[in-house]
């Protein structure tokens, strides 16, 4: 990043009175420390998970978006989980699968009822191919 | 026009979700408390949360002392803290000394005071520079401070947490605790921005 741009993020509109930018990232943000109030894991735990994702993230490029940033939060959230046996890597690819077709069916029968109001509002995310390391 | 629609979404958004369904299935998280979570740093907590304690410790010097004895007791007396925060440092600027803090390692930051980082905070810029050359980094960001002012860089490590406690403006003599609360930015807590002098006018 040069130096024009960080101060340009600074004075950037937009992000500064956003809790925040994405509703994954929030999700992510309330599955953590509701985890950690449950003592599930502590955030110290939490800490150390997110110290490595970033430095792995780091390895490779620089962090300059909040999608960038919690995608390492994501990376770190899910090894704390599988490391704690709560969840397998397998099955959430089958959620993942699982909600993909329940999106698609919708979609598909909105198209169907309401075709005239088609605005594409369903595929506005632009996929990301799979960063972990 | 494609008549195959095939809907996309991001593989974060995917993810989330299916770790959601799957804490939610095995009833190690409750989705009601997730949403309390988030609603509550999306509606009760931000940088206002911060510019109240600031205000109060301007006008209130037995408050200040106990707010830079015991940052999160002194929160607490306002009704303001949470269990993500364990210990919180209130680190005073003054004319000699500029403090600015900075979390080089992941992006530490006293949630339940100020809210949610901004993204610079968290970029790899300002967390790999501001060590290294706190006086360039605080100037790019429009803070030229003079030479002779010593700058403290404070790096949140483990559980403690850092808040500045800027100097209050001139020309705020006459200004009620809620007046001044409402002067505090966010940039001022973390110490990469000076409070500008109070001219009567809104900001």
């Amino acid at each position: 990043m040069q130096p024009h741009e960080l101060l340009d993020q600074v004075h950037g509109a937009g992000l500064a009175h956003l809790s925040f930018t994405s509703p994954w990232a929030a999700r992510l943000f309330g599955m953590t420390l509701t985890a950690a109030q449950k003592e599930i894991f502590s955030l110290q735990d939490f800490q150390q998970a997110l110290i490595a994702s970033i430095q792995r993230h780091e390895q490779g490029s620089c962090i300059e978006s909040d999608e960038q940033y919690y995608s390492c939060w994501l990376v770190a959230l899910q090894g704390l989980l599988e490391q704690h046996e709560l969840i397998q890597s397998e099955r959430i690819a089958v959620v993942e699968a699982e909600i993909m077709a329940k999106a698609q069916q919708r979609h598909d029968h909105q198209r169907t009822g309401h075709h005239h109001h088609d605005h594409h509002v369903s595929h506005v995310h632009h996929a990301e191919p799979e960063q972990q390391a | 026009m494609s008549h195959d629609h095939k809907i996309e979404k991001a593989w974060q958004a995917l993810r989330t979700e299916a770790i959601e369904s799957l804490l939610n299935d095995i009833g190690v998280l409750d989705s009601a408390e997730v949403d309390a979570v988030v609603h509550h740093y999306e509606e009760n907590v931000g940088p206002r949360t911060g510019a109240r304690v600031v205000a109060k410790a301007w006008v209130d010097p037995d408050f200040k002392a106990r707010l830079m004895a015991d940052g999160l007791a002194a929160c607490a007396e306002l009704g303001i803290g949470g269990p993500e925060t364990e210990l919180l440092h209130v680190l005073e600027n003054t004319a000699q000394v500029h403090n600015v803090v900075v979390c080089t390692l992941c992006s530490c930051y006293p949630w339940p005071i100020l809210g949610l980082p901004p993204v610079w905070y968290k970029s790899s810029a300002y967390r790999s520079r501001l060590v290294r050359e706190p006086r360039k980094v605080l100037h790019e960001m429009g803070l030229s401070l003079e030479d002779e002012v010593e700058i403290r860089v404070w790096d949140s490590v483990s559980e403690i947490r850092y808040l500045v406690l800027p100097q209050r403006p001139e020309g705020t003599e006459g200004l009620d605790e809620a007046q001044l609360a409402e002067l505090v930015s966010r940039d001022s807590m973390i110490g990469v921005a000076h409070l500008q002098p109070y001219t009567g006018k809104g900001a």
